[in-house]
């Protein structure tokens, strides 16, 4: 017995007469009927505080999102600024170690003697002499002489032998095997000496005299070395003298002077050797100046300078290259000129060592000069410090010199600080340089100024803002996913599978979330991931260890919703599994869960900031708003640089507090039993 | 037409216990029996009332009907097919045909869907109608139960207990079914409004030919609704009969008692209450014998030993009660008592 409600309620609808068309109270079309969805969007839009927050939102996810396509700057762009800055631009220096300019075609000097030149020098510096009397091995002395502060000349004597007295001399060899004796050659023959060795090695004696002549024996191997005692000076030409030889053994190895005429002693080992001298001829100049030419384009040779020296000491005029040069002392100062035209000097002889640190321009005489007179002055008047102004070539915005149409380097006045630093001055400059622009204030450039990496804070923050909200989001939409479909099969099945799957979410429970992070972000870094490896690894881990407060909610909230009569009656009217979980389960743990998830999102974020301002998180360069706000990090710093953390912090909080008050919008909107 | 044909539903000895203890392994310990034993007929387009106290098993049984609960023993045949052997899928195709009102109209819809959507769910799913006539088929039900069209789109929330309810009855309705259990429908409303929802049902039954089950502690509602009323008392049926014969000449003690208690709009009329010493005990552990023994004002030494059988005594009246056994009845009884009292003396 088959009825149909529809038949039977269509001819009612036909039996019943019809009203009349006034409106009645309860009519439909006094009554705006919304759609389930617009109410939802009503009901928010009504809420104050979520359009707050989705203003809010909204604002962040154009500034993340958006604003970088229209912002001219990268996040790790490093920027740059030109600023005038003190650099190093030349060093003066006292010369104190003298040159040797050797005399041509001039005896050799003994290398004993070369080696203690300079040794010598400051031997008679300290204590005051002029002279100084040097010697060889060879027997040939020298005389070393003060012309003035800054030069000396070293003579050669020239000498005959006198006389020497040697201690034991070499006189023969014996060889054992074969009974050979060999005298040394141009020795004097002693008579009976061979007879008298023979008895001397066979009675095991070390000494013995024939002939008036001592002699000594010493073994070597299977021979004796035979050596003759010394008797006294022996003469080249002359005869004994014993106050001759007293001198020479008082002056020995040195100088002294005999019935006016000059004599020199030699001393090797135990063998003295006396010279007469017979003249002295000048082998080296040694000198501590160096010459300054006036013009740049000349060149000061080798030869010029020994020439000038030498003149400078004989106060001569001297020749180079075929022209004459003469030297004048003007204001104490030594200048060069050139004899045909004596107005002008060619060069100055100093002391002082002018060197330019680096750079394309060479450092003109004036400058030499200037720099040279304020030294001076410097050390008169006892000051460590000095200025001068100068004209110095400047490098442009780009860190080049300039020149001028003419090729020349085009100068600016600058101020030159000269400091002493115990002998040595140093020349500083101001010039224009190329810097990263750290920690510029904001301002027209850089709208939020420039952080300690001189990258721009408001492209940083822009950037920084969607890795910010990109992790909040992937984070929290795994844990989601995680937490619905494991909370969802855990209370809809119940029994063991609820069991397992509760019992994994008290193990994820007890993980300790921040130490595994640190460990995990020492292993990124022992692994040197990307920046964005790192991040979904990252974000990965996070939604791994957060899923199991959503699925304990979404359990409890199924394991109460499966017992209502509302879900017995689906059941009752025939509705499929898949029908009743989605339609009549899901929606009813929706506000819930947006109110986990939103809330989720804030907690994600600040996490995140956590992380990446422990170091542990997202890796400088790539911005974040925790790295950015852990750029600064000292008390310092934070004091100083207010207008990096202070905005990056504002965003942290303000994109929390909005996700907080949509969240709770949402849960108002989609719960129909909250009062309007 | 035989008798037989005419029951749109029959249960026969049906049991429902609910496991309470479990040992570790999952083994059940201890059972509540909610329902058990229970037998009926109900005929095509009546009204069989069920009465009871609170926990008797009413509302178990009217769910178990509905596969609701999966049954412990014994069977339920709708339109002469065992509601039990049939698969998911079948079952849910029959669905439609047996319909639930709960008691609790708050709790039985479903709050994030609109009336119209909550009415109209299943006749999409089941395809009641055809889609061009769903919507005005859908208003047509709700018309029907006294509700405007324009509530379609409103959230169950916004209305009354009494339009809940008829919104209730509207979704049992709209699946065209031909019996619906009706779980205490209007225990959680007003007076006005049971009497509202009463007629109706009783309005709708007439016009679509409905049979009803319907469970109720109330029975001045039953007297008026139901053609038959069995009594329930600890998951048992205790006696069975039409509505004027039973009201009229009520024959188990409990049923006595029970009628006792009907208020009489008559301040000066007499009462003669029958009051019943004691609760009703727990079905976990009930009596033994008679379940009711413990609290009748007749009890027999009998009662305390073997259960009564539940048979006709007049024509049409069913009860399960020792004094109205026949003599050869009688002679079993005592019989089997004293089987059960050497088997006590024993342990």
């Amino acid at each position: 017995m088959s009825k149909d409600f529809n038949e039977v309620l269509k001819q009612r609808e036909l039996n019943e007469t019809k009203k009349d068309d006034t409106m009645s109270l309860d009519s439909t079309e006094r009554i705006k009927v919304l759609s389930p969805g617009q109410l939802v969007f009503k009901r928010f839009i009504t809420n104050k505080l979520a359009i707050v927050g989705s203003v809010i939102l909204i604002f962040m996810f154009t500034f993340s999102f958006l604003c970088p396509f229209i912002y001219p700057y990268g996040q790790t762009q490093i920027f740059y600024k030109y600023d005038n800055s003190l650099i190093d631009y030349a060093q003066v220096k006292t010369r104190t170690d003298f040159i040797e300019y050797d005399v041509e075609n001039a005896p050799e000097i003994h290398y004993t003697v070369k080696n203690m030149l300079t040794a010598d020098i400051n031997q008679m510096k300290s204590s005051g002499l002029n002279e100084m009397f040097l010697s060889d091995k060879e027997g040939n002395t020298y005389k070393l002489l003060k012309n003035e502060d800054n030069i000396y000349s070293l003579y050669k004597s020239t000498v005959e032998p006198v006389a020497s007295l040697s201690g034991a001399v070499k006189y023969a060899t014996f060889s054992i095997v074969g009974s050979k004796l060999d005298i040394a050659a141009g020795a004097e023959e002693v008579k009976g000496f061979e007879n008298a060795l023979k008895k001397a090695i066979d009675s095991k004696a070390d000494k013995f005299t024939v002939g008036g002549k001592s002699f000594s024996l010493s073994k070597v191997k299977k021979s004796y070395d035979v050596y003759m005692e010394s008797d006294g000076f022996s003469y080249v030409s002359g005869s004994s003298d014993p106050a001759f030889e007293e001198l020479v053994l008082n002056n020995a190895p040195g100088k002294f002077e005999y019935n006016n005429t000059d004599y020199s002693v030699s001393k090797d080992g135990d063998v003295i050797n006396v010279f007469k001298v017979v003249g002295e001829e000048r082998i080296a100049v040694l000198t501590t100046y160096v010459f300054n030419a006036y013009d740049e384009e000349f060149e000061i040779s080798d030869d010029f300078k020994f020439n000038a020296i030498i003149a400078s000491v004989d106060n001569t005029a001297f020749t180079v290259d075929g022209k004459e040069y003469i030297i004048r002392t003007e204001e104490g100062e030594k200048l060069v000129f050139e004899k045909s035209a004596d107005d002008t000097p060619i060069a100055s002889f100093s002391t002082l060592v002018i060197r330019r640190y680096n750079g394309e321009d060479s450092l003109g005489f004036e400058f030499k000069e200037k720099a040279t007179e304020v030294i001076d002055s410097m050390i008169s008047e006892g000051k460590k410090t000095a200025q001068f102004t100068w004209p110095i070539a400047q490098v442009d915005e780009s860190g080049e010199y300039t020149y001028d149409e003419n090729g020349e380097l085009i100068k600016e006045d600058r101020t030159v600080t000269v400091t002493d630093k115990n002998g040595s001055y140093d020349m500083t400059v101001e010039q224009v340089v190329y810097l990263i622009n750290t920690f510029e204030r904001p301002g027209k450039e850089h709208w939020a100024g420039t952080d300690g990496d001189g990258m721009d804070v408001l492209a940083r923050m822009m950037y920084g803002g969607r890795v910010s909200l990109m992790v909040a989001f992937v984070v929290v939409i795994l844990e989601t996913i995680l937490g619905i479909i494991l909370g969802g099969i855990a209370g809809y099945f119940g029994g063991w599978i609820d069991n397992i799957i509760m019992r994994m979410v008290d193990v994820f429970y007890c993980i300790p979330t921040l130490p595994i992070l640190i460990i995990l972000g020492s292993l990124f870094d022992s692994l040197k991931l990307k920046p964005y490896v790192r991040l979904t690894w990252l974000m990965a881990v996070l939604g791994i260890l957060g899923w199991a407060s959503i699925a304990r909610m979404v359990r409890g909230q199924i394991l109460s919703l499966r017992e209502q009569e509302f879900m017995v009656a689906a059941e009752a009217i025939g509705l499929k599994s898949r029908k009743r979980i989605f339609k009549h389960l899901i929606p009813n743990v929706m506000p819930q869960l947006i109110v986990t998830a939103t809330s989720g999102l804030g907690a994600v974020i600040i996490y995140e900031s956590t992380l990446s301002f422990l170091g542990l998180g997202v890796k400088h360069p790539l911005a974040t708003w925790g790295t950015m706000i852990n750029s600064v990090s000292t008390a310092e710093a934070m004091k100083a640089y207010t207008y990096i953390w202070v905005p990056v912090g504002l965003l942290i909080c303000l994109t929390v507090i909005a996700f907080n008050f949509v969240g709770d919008g949402l849960r108002d909107a989609f719960d129909p039993k909250m009062k309007r | 037409m035989s008798t037989e044909d005419n029951n749109l539903l029959v249960v026969k000895n049906l049991k429902k216990y609910f496991v309470t203890n479990k040992t570790f392994l999952g083994k059940p310990l201890g059972y509540v029996k909610a329902v058990d034993g229970v037998s009926f007929s109900i005929k095509r387009g009546t009204t069989m009332g069920l009465v009871g106290e609170s926990g008797c098993g009413k509302s178990t049984t009217g769910r178990t009907i509905l596969r609701l609960q999966d049954k412990t023993d014994g069977e339920v045949l709708f339109n002469g097919t065992d509601i039990f052997s049939l698969t998911k899928e079948q079952l849910r195709q029959v669905r439609p045909k047996i319909q639930i009102i709960f008691q609790d109209p708050f709790s039985s819809l479903s709050p994030r869907l609109p009336v119209g959507e909550i009415i109209g769910e299943a006749v999409k799913e089941h395809g009641i109608v055809p889609a061009s006539e769903y919507d005005d088929y859908i208003t047509r039900i709700m018309k029907a139960c006294g509700l405007q069209e324009y509530h379609k789109d409103r959230y169950p929330h916004e209305f009354s207990g009494g339009q809940r309810q008829r919104i209730c009855i509207a979704r049992a309705l709209a699946l065209n079914p031909d019996f619906i259990v009706c779980d205490e429908p209007v225990s959680a409303l007003d007076v006005s409004i049971q009497a509202q929802i009463i007629n109706l049902l009783k309005d709708l039954q007439k016009e679509f030919e409905l049979t009803y089950l319907f469970i109720s502690h109330d029975l001045s509602v039953v007297e008026h609704i139901s053609d038959t009323v069995g009594v329930m008392y600890l998951g048992n049926m205790v006696e069975y009969a039409e509505t004027d014969e039973l009201y009229a000449n009520p024959l188990h003690p409990y049923t006595k008692a029970l009628f006792s208690a009907i208020p009489i709009p008559d301040p000066d009329a007499e009462m003669n209450r029958i009051i019943l010493k004691g609760s009703i005990p727990s079905p976990a552990n009930p009596p033994s014998g008679c379940k009711f023994h413990t609290r009748c004002s007749e009890c027999m030494e009998k009662c305390k030993y073997v259960a009564p059988e539940y048979r006709e005594v007049k024509e049409g009246h069913f009860t399960a009660c020792h004094l109205y056994n026949t003599p050869e009845i009688d002679a079993k009884v005592e019989a089997a008592m004293k089987d059960a009292k050497r088997e006590e003396e024993k342990a």
